[in-house]
Order: C-alpha cells, then sequence, then structure tokens
C-alpha cells in the first residue's frame, strides 16, 4: 500500500493505493488521525485500491468518527470497485460520505 | 457422483505481511478452477478475513521479535481448499489456543463502529461456516463451504 498526500481546497487528500490489509491499515489510520489532530477536513481517495478488508474499513469508520468529534469533514474520493463492494457488504455506503471526484468536495 | 478434490494445500507463517502472498496464491488456485473474479473476489475477503482473525485474535499480537528458528514452534496457518462441481471448501487449521465456538459472534451492523465485520464478511459471503477445535493438539479448525448454483 501507498499513501499520497495532496491538497484540494480546504481538504488534505490522503491518496491511497495497492492492498489495505491488517498489514497496512494502521497507516492508513495514523495518516488519517495525523490529519484530522492537524485540524484538517480529510478526503481518502480510494480510486486506486485493488483490496480492502475488515481493518482497512476500520480505518475509515475511525476516521469518520473522530472527524465528527472535532466538526470536520471526512469524506471518501472515488472508490473504486473492490472498495465499494466491500463497504456495501458492511452497509456502510450509505454511512460514510463518498464523492466521485475532487471537485465535488465541500466543506 | 460428486468428485471432491483437494486443489490446494500451503501453510504460512501468521503474520500480517503473509496475507498479501496467501491472498495470490489463492487467487491464482481458484482462477485454475475457472472462477469467474465475481465469484473469486468475495471468496478471497472471507478466505483472507478469517486468516487476519487468526493472527489477531489467536495468536500473540506482540509475537517474539527473535522467535525460535524451530518449525514446530512456528506459528502457523494452514489452508486447504476442496472443489466439487459445485462447492467449494475452505478449511484453515490454526495451532493458537483453542477458542470457544460459542463465543464467536457478530454485532448489529446498525451499531457504526470499527471493529467485528470481520465474522460478518465471512458469514455473509460464505454459505456455511464451522468453527471447532483439533482433538488432536492444540488448535482450531475453521470450514467455510460456498456452493455454486451452476457449475463454474
Amino acid at each position: 500500500m501507498e499513501i499520497e498526500i495532496s491538497q484540494k481546497d480546504n481538504f488534505i487528500i490522503i491518496g491511497v493505493s495497492g492492498e489495505v490489509d491488517l498489514f497496512y491499515s494502521s497507516q492508513l489510520r495514523e495518516e488519517i488521525s495525523n490529519q484530522l489532530n492537524q485540524g484538517n477536513n480529510v478526503a481518502v481517495d480510494l480510486a486506486n485500491v485493488s483490496y480492502i478488508d475488515s481493518s482497512g474499513v476500520a480505518s475509515l469508520v475511525e476516521g469518520l468518527q473522530s472527524s465528527k468529534k472535532i466538526n470536520l469533514h471526512f469524506t471518501l474520493i472515488a472508490t473504486s470497485k473492490a472498495v465499494m463492494q466491500v463497504l456495501q457488504l458492511a452497509r456502510l455506503d450509505r454511512v460514510i460520505p463518498h464523492v466521485n471526484t475532487t471537485e465535488e468536495l465541500q466543506a | 457422483m460428486d468428485f471432491t478434490s483437494r486443489i490446494l494445500n500451503t501453510e504460512f507463517l501468521a503474520k500480517a505481511e503473509s496475507l498479501h502472498d496467501l491472498r495470490r496464491c489463492l487467487r491464482d488456485t481458484l482462477f485454475k478452477i475457472e472462477l469467474s473474479s465475481k465469484q473469486v473476489d468475495p471468496l478471497i475477503l472471507a478466505v483472507s478475513e478469517a486468516c487476519a482473525n487468526i493472527i489477531e485474535h489467536g495468536y500473540d499480537p506482540n509475537p517474539d521479535p527473535n522467535p525460535d528458528p524451530d518449525p514446530d514452534n512456528t506459528e502457523k496457518i494452514i489452508l486447504e481448499v476442496f472443489f466439487n462441481d459445485n462447492e467449494i471448501t475452505f478449511q484453515l487449521t490454526d495451532f493458537a489456543k483453542p477458542i470457544d465456538p460459542t463465543t464467536v459472534g457478530q454485532r448489529d451492523l446498525d451499531d457504526i463502529r470499527p471493529k467485528g465485520l470481520g465474522i460478518h464478511f465471512m458469514r455473509e459471503i460464505m454459505d456455511e461456516v464451522t468453527f471447532s477445535s483439533n482433538l488432536e493438539f492444540c488448535g482450531n479448525i475453521l470450514t467455510m463451504k460456498k456452493q455454486f448454483e451452476e457449475k463454474p
């Protein structure tokens, strides 16, 4: 898994590629947490994620819950088919906000 | 007459870094029996989730960084896959402390929280998920079955 950080308007975009599983999910969790703790709205770009498991999904849920506690925005961008299928399986596709492109990000 | 054959028998270290290679090995095996991506992807997820659970909850989450090199003491998981015309079976054997199958549950999905999704994924994807203790040695056997309506 690789992470790339960029910025779009008032969002920090965490671009993730590869597989997000038990081995790598802690890295994603830490990055999301770090960005939120710095007071940033966070968008996680999952277009290039080929696999995600429950630990990866857990890191996204934690990000959402943490963002709500400190009144920041947390959104997913361009969830890949693989990711969307897993979110649907967890019934989180309608819980975690997601948009198709960075242009749709709104804080 | 159904003929069930074992199409995979492999073992790997019970470490999170093993999961990637496990999934790749399993994917190759399932494509060889001509399952489609639509069929393979959820099976990969369920098996990988099962292995992740064993690694996280069965074995020591803080393993000795300098483990005993004796392979008999290596924390490992054995994966066997059996296949016939309309059913595929995954059997995972570990050597961790035996679990009480009655305590393996899944939470209400309406309760939005990070943990507890792995078991849900396994039971949602597979037609049958069975936990049992290994009577020959200390450990557990997890069996998951998926039936196909049509021959893959």
